[in-house]
C-alpha cells in the first residue's frame, strides 16, 4: 500500500511517499503559521517527485503539533462545561482547580458535580441521578456552551453513568460535542479531567484543522483516506481525531521514534532525534515508544494519558558555544543559525561549527572556522557526549548496554562510541525519520483496567480482547494485530487479588 | 481546651517551637513535602490533598499549631487518618467533611466535646488529613503524632506500644454510614477489624480516636508538625532558589547523607499484602549500597556495613530536584541521595523497638544505637 506521511514540526513540514518498506520520494518544506499552506506544499513536492506512483497513494498519514500547540499559546480553544459524576465523594477538588488562571478563564464553562461514579470493585457510589443531570445539561445549553467533558469516578473501571450522562446531554443539546474521560483513561480522576477538559476545548480546533487537511489532500487530486499520527506511535481514522485531538499531542517525537525503528530494522534501541536546539530522547520497546507512567504538564495542566517516555536535553545543532569560561548551551542559535553562525558568515560559535571544523559534517564555508582551537572542539564534543550519555543512561530501565538510533539534522554530533550503547547506528533519510514513522504508522488499541479475583492470564487475556476489539473499532486489519507491551501491577492493600492491567495491541490498517 | 504553661520539655526535637503558631496555606504545602520525606519511602507528596486543604483554607480560618506540652492532662483530643489503600484516593479524592465526621460521631458515643484535633501518623496524605479536619472542626491542631513518620500497621502506633486502649474508634464512610469500634483486644486487633470495614466502603474510610492530654504527652511523639513544615520549607526554599536541597536540608536538621550514586537495580515482590524488595546504588565514589524496603525503606548498606535501619528514617532523595522518592518511584538510572534522619527518641526505647526495630521487619540484627551518637 502506498502512503504519504508528514510531520508538521516546530520549524519544518517534512513528507515522504512510502510504497510498502520503500521510500519513494522526499521533501522539506517550512512550516506555515496556519499548518495547512505548509501541508499543501509539502503535497505538492511530493507529487511532483514522486510521479505516477504518488497518484496511486491511498493513505496520508499526517502528524502535528498544531493541538498542543494551540493549549500552550491558548489560542483557538473553546469554553468547556463540565459535568463529573462523583458525589458525594470528590467535592472539595473542584474541576480546573490547578489550571493556570489565564487558561482556565479562557476555558472553564459551567462546571457541575452530580451523584455518581463507582467504587473501586465496581459498585456505585450513589445511583445515577437523572434530574440533576439533566439539569445541569440545560444549565450548559443555557450559557450557550456547546462542547462538554463528562468525567466520573473510576470510569476506567465503569464507564455507565458517563454515557448516561452523555446521552442527557445530547438530548438536551443535539449538536453538543461530548468528550467521555473514559475514553482518554487512566486511573487518577484530577489529571484524567484534565485531559477530557483540554479535549474538549480543542474540538472546534480539531474539525476545522482536520477539514482543511482533507480539502488540501482533494486539491492535490488525491483520493486517499486521512489519518493522524497519536502519542503512542500508532494512528487513527481523522473522524476519531475530530473527537479525540489530545492523542495527537506528543506525535512529533514519538513519529521520529517509530521512523528510526522503521528506518534501522531494530526495535528495541535508544533513540536520539537530535534538532536545532534539543535532542530527544527516548526507548523502543517491541518498536514502539515506551510510555510514561507519570504526570505530564501540559501548557501549566497536569495530564496523565499515553504519552511517550521522552527526555529532552539541551543539545542541537545551534547550541551556543562558548570561550572563557568554556560553556555548552543551554541556549541555541535555533532557526537565526544560518545568519549568526560562524561557517556562514556570523560571529557566534555553535556546535555546527565545531562539526564542520572537525570534519564530521560539510556546511558553509569551512575556511571560516579552519583556525578553530582543536582543545576548545575536543571539550564540545567531549561535553556533547556527556550530555547523551546521561540522558540515555536516564531513561535506561535496566542495567547492560543498549543500540542507539541517531536521526534528525544535528546526528552528526552524536559520536560512534558511546558508554552503555552497544553500538550507534546511523540511517539514510535520518532528516525525515518522523515523516517516515508518520507514513508507516498502524493502528492499535489499548486498556487499562483493574481486574479482581481472577487469575493473573484470565485478567490478561481478558484485557488483550478488550484492547484487540478497541483496535479492530478503529480500522486495523484483525489478523495483523499483535501484542505490543503488557503490564502488570499487583495492588497492596486490596482485597480479592486485585491487578491492575494494562495491554496494547496494534496492527496494519485495513 | 485549658492551655497550661509546659511542665516540662519532654522528649521534644531540637529546634520544637513551644509556641502556637498558625497553619496557613503556605505551611501546609511545606507540610506535604516535609510528610513525604517522613513517610521514609511510603509515599509521596500528597499533592491532592495538598489541594484539598488550600481550598479549605481559602473560606477557613488558619488552623492552630498548638505545642503538646501546652495540653492540660485531662485535655480530650480526637486523632485522626484514613484507613485503606492508596489508589482508590487518586479517584475518590479526600473530603474534609467526611474525614470531619468520626470526630462528631465519637464526640457524640462519649457525650464529651473535644478541644483539639491531632493525626495518628505523620507521613503523606495522613499528615495533610489532621489539618483539613481541625479546618473543618474549628479546633486546633496538637504538633504531634503516634507513629513519628509512616509505619504500616495501627500495632506500630507509639499508642498501641505502650499498651493503650485505642477504642473507642468512630468509622465513617464517603455515604451515611457510620460505626464505632467500642473495644479492640490490641492494635493488631483494631487493625485486623478495621481492614474489611475499609474494604466494604470502596477501601477508604475515616476514623477516629479519643485520648487524653496526660496521654499524648506520655506517649506521642511531640513536635512532629514543626519537624514536617521545618523539613518542607528546607527542600522546597532550597528548589525554588536552584541551591542543593540536600545541603540546605542537611544544615537545618540532624542527619547525614549515607550514599550518592546511580539506582542499577530495583527488586520487587509482594508478599503478605506488602511489597519487599531492595535497591541496589553504585556509589559515585566506586562501591556499592544496598536499601532494602519494606513499604517503607528499612535498612541501608553501604560497603557491606550497616548504616541505618528501621526506625531510622531512611529517605532517597532524587539528586537532580531534591524530591523524596517512595519505593514504588524507584527507578534504574536515578541518580540519587541517601539520607539518614535520626528517629524520634521515643522510637528507639526497647519496648518500642519489640514493635518497629529491624527484628519486627523479619531482619535478623538489633538495633544499632552508634549511629544516633552525634558525630563531632
Amino acid at each position: 500500500m502506498k502512503r504519504i506521511g508528514i510531520d508538521v514540526g516546530g520549524t519544518n513540514t517534512d513528507a515522504v511517499l512510502v510504497d510498502g518498506t520503500r521510500i519513494l520520494a522526499a521533501a522539506k518544506t517550512p512550516t506555515t503559521e496556519d499548518v495547512t499552506s505548509g501541508v499543501r506544499e509539502a503535497l505538492r513536492l511530493i507529487l511532483a517527485s514522486g510521479g505516477d506512483a504518488a497518484r496511486a497513494v491511498e493513505a496520508v498519514i499526517i502528524g502535528t503539533t498544531h493541538f498542543v500547540n494551540a493549549v500552550i499559546e491558548r489560542k483557538h480553544l473553546e469554553r468547556v462545561g463540565v459535568l463529573r459524576l462523583c458525589l458525594p465523594a470528590s467535592a472539595s477538588v473542584r474541576p480546573f482547580i490547578d489550571w493556570p488562571a489565564d487558561l482556565r478563564e479562557l476555558v472553564r464553562g459551567e462546571v457541575a458535580l452530580l451523584p455518581g461514579g463507582h467504587e473501586i470493585d465496581g459498585r456505585e457510589i450513589a445511583a445515577f441521578d437523572e434530574v440533576a443531570t439533566r439539569a445541569a445539561a440545560l444549565r450548559i445549553a443555557d450559557a450557550g456552551i456547546g462542547s462538554v467533558a463528562i468525567s466520573g469516578v473510576f470510569s476506567p473501571l465503569r464507564a455507565e453513568h458517563e454515557e448516561r450522562a452523555a446521552a442527557i446531554v445530547r438530548d438536551v443539546l443535539p449538536d453538543a460535542r461530548i468528550t467521555l474521560s473514559r475514553d482518554l483513561g487512566r486511573i487518577g480522576l484530577l489529571e484524567r479531567e484534565n485531559v477530557t477538559i483540554l479535549n474538549a476545548s480543542l474540538r472546534v480546533l480539531a474539525r476545522r484543522t482536520t477539514q482543511a487537511f482533507r480539502t488540501a489532500i482533494a486539491e492535490s487530486g488525491l483520493t486517499a483516506q486521512l489519518y493522524l499520527t497519536q502519542n503512542d506511535g500508532t494512528v487513527m481514522s481523522a473522524d476519531i481525531a475530530e473527537e479525540l485531538p489530545v492523542l495527537c499531542f506528543a506525535s512529533g517525537p514519538t513519529n521520529s521514534m517509530r521512523g528510526a525503528a522503521f528506518l534501522s530494522g531494530l526495535s528495541d534501541a535508544a533513540v536520539v532525534d537530535v534538532g536545532g536546539t534539543t535532542s530527544d530522547i527516548g526507548i523502543l520497546k517491541h518498536g514502539f515508544p515506551r510510555e510514561a507512567n507519570s504526570v505530564v504538564e501540559v501548557g501549566g495542566v497536569r495530564t496523565l494519558f499515553r504519552m511517550p517516555d521522552v527526555t529532552s536535553i539541551a543539545l542541537g545543532g545551534g547550541t551556543r558555544v562558548r570561550t572563557n569560561p568554556f560553556r555548552l548551551g543551554p541556549d541555541s542559535l535555533g532557526f537565526r543559525l544560518i545568519e549568526r553562525g560562524r561557517v556562514f558568515g556570523g560571529p557566534d560559535l555553535s556546535t555546527t561549527d565545531v562539526a564542520v571544523a572537525r570534519g564530521l559534517i560539510a556546511l558553509g564555508d569551512p575556511q571560516r572556522v579552519a583556525d578553530l582551537d582543536k582543545e576548545l572542539a575536543s571539550s564540545v564534543l567531549d561535553e556533547a557526549k556527556r550530555l547523551l550519555e546521561e540522558g540515555i543512561d536516564r531513561l535506561k530501565t535496566q542495567a547492560g548496554d543498549i543500540p542507539l538510533i541517531a536521526v534528525g539534522g544535528g546526528s552528526f554530533l552524536v559520536p560512534k562510541m558511546m558508554k552503555g550503547v552497544s553500538e550507534v547506528v546511523f540511517v539514510p533519510h535520518h532528516d525525515v525519520a518522523n515523516a517516515v514513522g508518520a507514513a508507516i504508522a498502524q493502528i492499535s488499541g489499548e486498556v487499562d483496567q483493574v481486574f479482581s479475583n481472577v487469575s493473573r492470564e484470565e485478567a490478561i487475556d481478558r484485557a488483550t480482547s478488550l484492547a484487540r476489539t478497541r483496535a479492530e473499532k478503529g480500522g486495523a486489519a484483525p489478523a495483523t494485530l499483535a501484542i505490543v507491551d503488557v503490564e502488570e501491577l499487583p495492588l497492596s492493600y486490596m482485597p480479592g487479588n486485585c491487578r491492575r492491567v494494562r495491554v496494547r495491541v496494534a496492527g496494519e490498517l485495513a | 481546651m485549658d492551655l497550661v504553661a509546659p511542665h516540662q520539655p519532654i522528649d521534644v526535637f531540637p529546634g520544637a517551637v513551644l509556641m502556637p503558631s498558625t497553619l496557613a496555606e503556605e505551611a501546609c504545602r511545606y507540610l506535604g513535602m516535609g510528610a513525604a520525606v517522613l513517610s521514609a519511602g511510603g509515599g509521596s507528596y500528597p499533592y491532592l490533598e495538598y489541594l484539598g486543604l488550600r481550598e479549605l483554607l481559602s473560606d477557613h480560618s488558619p488552623v492552630n499549631l498548638v505545642p503538646a506540652e501546652t495540653l492540660a492532662d485531662d485535655a480530650r483530643v480526637s486523632l485522626v487518618c484514613m484507613v485503606g489503600a492508596p489508589l482508590p484516593m487518586f479517584e475518590r479524592i479526600v473530603d474534609p467533611v467526611h474525614f470531619a465526621r468520626p470526630v462528631e460521631v465519637l464526640a457524640r458515643h462519649l457525650r464529651v466535646e473535644f478541644d483539639a484535633i491531632m493525626g495518628y501518623e505523620i507521613g503523606s496524605m495522613n499528615a495533610l488529613i489532621p489539618v483539613m479536619v481541625a479546618a473543618e472542626t474549628g479546633l486546633p491542631l496538637i504538633d504531634a503524632d503516634t507513629m513519628g513518620r509512616s509505619f504500616p500497621e495501627v500495632q506500630m502506633s507509639g499508642f498501641a506500644i505502650a499498651g493503650l486502649d485505642m477504642a473507642p474508634i468512630a468509622v465513617s464512610d464517603i455515604r451515611g454510614n457510620d460505626l464505632i469500634l467500642a473495644r479492640a483486644e490490641s492494635g493488631a486487633w483494631a487493625e485486623e477489624l478495621l481492614r474489611p470495614i475499609a474494604t466494604a466502603c470502596g477501601s477508604i474510610v475515616a476514623i477516629a480516636g479519643a485520648h487524653t492530654g496526660r496521654e499524648i504527652k506520655e506517649h506521642a511523639y511531640l513536635g512532629t508538625y514543626s519537624r514536617a513544615i521545618r523539613i518542607g520549607r528546607a527542600i522546597m526554599d532550597a528548589q525554588a532558589q536552584h541551591r542543593d536541597p540536600m545541603a540546605v536540608l542537611l544544615a537545618a536538621e540532624p542527619g547525614r547523607v549515607l550514599a550518592t550514586g546511580k539506582v542499577v537495580d530495583v527488586e520487587r515482590r509482594t508478599e503478605a499484602g506488602f511489597v519487599r524488595g531492595r535497591a541496589k546504588i553504585d556509589l559515585a565514589g566506586g562501591g556499592i549500597a544496598l536499601i532494602h524496603f519494606q513499604n517503607e525503606y528499612s535498612v541501608v548498606e553501604v560497603g557491606g556495613q550497616r548504616c541505618a535501619m528501621v526506625p531510622d528514617l531512611i529517605v532517597i532523595f532524587d539528586s537532580d530536584r531534591g524530591e523524596p522518592l517512595g519505593t514504588e518511584a524507584l527507578r534504574y538510572g536515578q541518580h540519587v541521595n541517601v539520607v539518614r534522619l535520626p528517629p524520634v527518641p521515643r522510637l528507639v526505647t526497647p519496648e518500642a523497638l519489640a514493635v518497629v526495630g529491624p527484628r519486627a521487619f523479619g531482619f535478623d540484627f538489633d538495633y544499632d544505637h552508634s549511629n544516633n551518637e552525634v558525630s563531632p
